[in-house]
């Protein structure tokens, strides 16, 4: 299985999401911000950090770059799954690759500790453990939408995860999400810092095989 | 030929924006009698355009899809001689 | 130019170093030259106060910075201050202070993979104090490099003086280390980066003198740019990797004359600069401007002649301005050139070797042997020094730090030495301290035991120390007290590592830090890197298993120490440093790396401020385990090389042997027991200790 992890000036998490995405069975490859086409991936993965410096908005800038173009393609040739971690999430939203948006923590500054999260009864994580602990670390990640979205989210049943004890003020506790397909996740927490034996844990590792799985499954 | 530009972007009305919440308890506080207090970005933005109404438009475009993020915030803009 | 007293006043220079530059010259200089020497040859660029003294007594090797090697490996590091710039602007003076640091990393082909800061303040809830930390934060974070560790100290004596000392730390493969040192006349030297601007001029003659808040013309104040600087770091890398590629240096106080300078000068070499070549992003600039400026996220690079498409390539993918701005000439001279004129034709000796101004200046200071004794209850002194802000946990002030990102962090922070994964089993550790209350009481002793307590950080986590650095703050070297403690200090240092065995590769100095007459205390930073050899191995920092006994290694019965946390603000007459037996010391370091990688403790935890009912304390929050303590120890009292050890009862026959093999004083105090701390028959509830410990939340 393939992965892809694109690279936008300003991305910092690459090199661990590689390496995890390595860990869970992928052969990944690094795939630079203006490529306007994409390869043969299963998985096309955009890693945290703070693309363009977050400047403007986090992912404002980036969203526009010519790999975004052939994301947005990716996703409605229905190719594979898209999946958008911290930066990358915020990435998503801007491109509305995902519903609502990211504004600054509650707090009003950058958080990073270890949180526990409430893993939902998704298809895509259907098999792994109901609690996991991972990594947050960001300024902006309180995540909202309306309503009518909220509620369209809930009743497709697209919430992933959602923070036992809310860090950021995220509407509901959201943590992770995915579109109504399940061809694109995002996901505010860090499963990358999880994957490996001196890492915390290795609850990461579980959400890469999972989502591997998953791709699985649809192929089938 | 230059034409320039004001745009303000807020947060939405209706959004919960607690720096914007805590600037304005601590205005109270100081006495000030302040009723609300709202934030946001102020973006200066000087277009090359051949008319007015083709920047205004350009302008408008900039400020929709780019400067602000209509999930959650509003934008006003102004022409600026 | 005429030796006009209020024009060397404003450059900060006095009539002796005119008076210098004129007799070597034969001529007065130029205005250009003029600016280029009050540069060169403030405290800041010049180190003439210390430059000479740091030769004889440390003598660490070139560099942009040092590098110890674990395998395959170097690891390169760095301590830096940016004191004066957060005094004037927090936020941008810790984040420029960040970015700086990191590019003298980035200098050496290495890739950055930690930062820590050590900060002094006064005050929690000031504007310096949040402004610093969001500026390491802002920028570090930005940068994508973890900041892992350091420490948060507050003392009045750091008022209107805050000390803002950041590490940088970096990894590079044997074989890719680069240096500063250019060669080959006819060589280019090109700039890559950021634009120039006015930013931070008259900033190295600035930081050479103290603040005037009243009459200072402020600088110009650096702003940084985490984006660019993460572009940089990628870019520099790539060109580091060039087969063309000769020397790199950082642009960082004077920027372009000093980079460019310095690798012309080390190559035993001479340069042109050309300054219309610059890319500028303010109009108007001069050329003293343009020489000086202190605009952020620039490196200089010597590259070989006809090769300069190779940079320009890199740079351009990485959308930063490059530019030719001079080349390397067999004559030591420097040459500059603006507006088809030359501007300055200087001596490169002359510019690069400021006047040493350093003197050796002994004093003794006290120490004691008196031993120390208490009696009566803990609790109260206990819970003071728990939320004294100094001791308190400083989770509000890591948590807005991203300590794990790359992914590699082991050990984050929170309890001495952070750890980072590198290969195999082997990690990285790391630690940076400096305790001002042991330094100004007395600077010798003070300072060994700074990095003695450096090293047991290291030990606690399983680390074994390789090398040094240290930022040394002082404040005004004019005066003879000052003099006095830097000399002194820079004595104990050298004594300290000769008897530890390990190198200082490297530093940096900050003299100046008083305003309107108040100074700070002599405070030398140190940091160090230590090797870990299974990561597996690293004892966990707080107890775990009930049942499992409690353990102190190293002296029990120790002297007064008048720097002690626990002792009151009002001294009486007879103040002295503790009279410590630094070999005994040694010895008790070395021995603690043998336990550790023998596995034969759980847990380890070193014993600095508070003694060690505050260790303990810590200990017992972190694992919320009550313990039981009978001891006579003297609870509260401070003294280098001693550790609070966990061991299970399987393992403390052996345990005990070694330590009895090796000589090594120790005791067993306790076990751990229960729900509650109790000390010698005393109850102290854990909650109660849980909220003092972690006061400073409150100040988020």
């Amino acid at each position: 299985m393939r992965a892809a992890v694109i690279v936008f000036p300003g991305t910092n998490c690459d090199s661990e999401t590689y390496e995890a995405l390595q860990r869970s069975g992928f052969q990944a490859a690094y795939v630079w911000h203006d490529w306007a086409s994409l390869e043969d991936y299963d998985l096309i993965v955009l890693p945290g950090g703070f693309s363009y410096g977050d400047y403007l908005r986090p992912g404002a800038i980036a969203r526009f770059s010519p790999v975004m173009k052939a994301v947005e393609k990716y996703v409605s040739d229905e190719r594979g799954i898209v999946l958008g971690i911290c930066n990358g999430f915020q990435i998503l939203l801007e491109d509305g690759l995902l519903p609502g948006a990211m504004m600054r923590n509650e707090c009003g500054h950058f958080i990073c500790k270890p949180v526990a999260l409430k893993v939902e009864n998704t298809q895509i994580f259907a098999h792994i453990k109901r609690r996991v602990i991972l990594y947050i670390a960001h300024s902006d990640g309180r995540y909202i939408a309306d309503r009518k979205t909220i509620k369209k989210l809930e009743e497709h049943h697209c919430l992933l995860l959602r923070y036992e004890e809310n860090p950021n003020g995220a509407t509901d506790g959201i943590a992770a999400l995915a579109n109504e397909n399940f061809t694109v996740i995002g996901m505010m927490p860090h499963p990358e810092r999880s994957t490996a034996s001196y890492h915390l844990n290795l609850d990461g590792l579980e959400i890469f095989q999972a989502i591997r799985r998953w791709i699985h499954a649809r192929r089938s | 030929m230059r034409y320039n530009f004001l745009v303000k972007v807020k947060i939405a009305p209706r959004i919960y924006d607690p720096q914007a919440v805590t600037i304005e308890k601590s205005l109270k506080k100081l006495s000030y009698p302040v009723i609300e207090v709202r934030m946001g970005k102020i973006f200066e933005i000087g277009i090359d355009a051949l008319s007015e109404e083709k920047a205004r438009l350009l302008a408008q475009e900039i400020a929709a899809k780019v400067l602000s993020n209509p999930v959650f915030e509003v934008y006003e803009l102004e022409p600026v001689k | 130019m005429r030796g006009d007293l209020e024009r060397l006043k404003k450059l900060s220079m006095s009539l002796e170093d005119y008076e210098r530059i004129v007799q070597a010259l034969s001529r007065e200089p130029s205005e250009a030259e003029l600016y280029i020497f009050s540069a060169m040859w403030s405290e800041h660029c010049g180190y003439k106060h210390s430059k000479r003294l740091l030769k004889k007594h440390l003598n660490p090797p070139e560099g942009n910075a040092g590098v110890v090697w674990i395998d395959d490996w170097g690891i390169v590091f760095k301590v830096e201050s940016h004191n004066h710039p957060c005094a004037v602007e927090p936020f941008q003076g810790a984040a420029t202070g960040v970015g700086g640091i990191i590019r003298d990393v980035i200098a050496m082909g290495a890739r950055p993979i930690a930062l820590l800061d050590s900060l002094h303040f006064f005050d929690p809830c000031s504007h310096i104090y949040e402004g610093v930390i969001s500026g390491i934060s802002v920028y570090g974070n930005s940068i994508g490099v973890p900041t892992v560790g350091g420490e948060v100290r507050l003392d009045r004596q750091f008022a209107s003086n805050p000390l803002v000392n950041v590490m940088a730390v970096g990894l590079v493969k044997h074989g890719q280390l680069c240096s500063a040192k250019a060669r080959g006349a006819g060589n280019l030297i090109v700039l890559v980066g950021s634009k120039t601007g006015r930013d931070g001029l008259h900033g190295a003659s600035f930081a050479s003198r103290e603040l005037n808040i009243e009459t200072d013309e402020r600088p110009s104040v650096q702003v940084g740019d985490p984006f660019t600087e993460k572009k940089l770091i990628e870019a520099t890398l790539e060109i580091s990797r060039l087969k063309s590629l000769i020397a790199i240096q950082d642009m960082g106080a004077a920027g372009i004359l000093s980079s460019t300078t310095e690798m012309a000068a080390s190559g035993g070499l001479g340069l042109d600069l050309f300054l219309d070549q610059v890319p500028l992003r303010e109009n108007g600039m001069e050329a003293w401007e343009i020489l000086l400026s202190e605009s952020q996220e620039r490196m200089a690079f010597v590259i070989e002649k006809r090769h300069e498409e190779e940079v320009k390539k890199i740079a351009e993918k990485w959308e930063l301005d490059f530019a030719k701005i001079g080349v390397l000439t067999s004559k030591e001279e420097l040459r500059v050139f603006w507006r088809n004129n030359l501007v300055a034709s200087l001596p490169l000796p002359l510019v690069v070797n400021a006047p040493d101004l350093s003197r050796e200046v002994k004093k003794s200071y006290p120490t004691s042997s008196k031993i120390a004794h208490w009696s009566g209850k803990v609790r109260e002194h206990l819970l003071a020094l728990l939320s004294n802000p100094t001791i308190a946990s400083k989770r509000p002030v890591y948590e807005k730090y991203d300590f794990a990102v790359r992914g590699k962090t082991v050990k984050p922070p929170g309890a001495d030495a952070s750890v980072l994964y590198l290969e195999g089993k082997k990690g990285i550790a790391l630690t940076l301290g400096g305790n001002s209350r042991y330094t100004a009481l007395n600077p010798q002793e003070g300072t060994k035991a700074v990095l003695f307590e450096a090293c047991a950080n290291i030990v606690s986590s399983g680390g074994k120390p390789l090398g040094i650095t240290n930022c040394l703050n002082f404040g005004n070297p004019e005066k003879e007290e000052i003099a006095a403690q830097f000399y002194n200090a820079l004595l104990g240092l050298e004594e300290g590592v000769k008897i530890l065995r390990i190198p200082v590769t490297g530093g940096n100095v900050s003299f100046y830090n008083e305003s309107d007459g108040k100074q700070i205390p002599p405070t030398p930073v140190i940091g160090v890197v230590g090797e870990v050899e299974d990561i597996e191995q690293i004892p966990l920092s707080y107890f775990a298993h009930e049942g499992d006994l409690i353990y102190l290694i190293g002296r029990s019965s120790v002297p007064k120490n008048s720097a002690s946390y626990y002792l009151s603000e009002e001294e009486p007459a007879e103040r002295a440093f503790a009279e410590v037996g630094w070999e005994e010391c040694a010895k008790t370091l070395e021995a603690m790396i043998g336990l550790v990688s023998s596995g034969l403790v759980v847990a380890l935890h070193d014993i600095s401020e508070g003694g060690i009912t505050v260790s303990c304390a810590e200990m017992a929050i972190e694992g919320m385990k009550g313990i039981k303590i009978s001891t006579e120890i003297h609870p509260f009292e401070e003294y280098p090389a001693r550790f609070i050890a966990e061991v299970s009862p399987s393992k403390v026959a052996e345990f005990e042997r070694c330590l009895n093999d090796t000589y090594i004083e120790h005791a067993r105090i306790g076990l751990i027991e229960g729900n509650h701390f109790v000390w010698n028959g005393e109850t102290i509830k854990l909650p109660d200790l849980k909220r003092a410990y972690h006061f400073l939340e409150s100040f988020k």
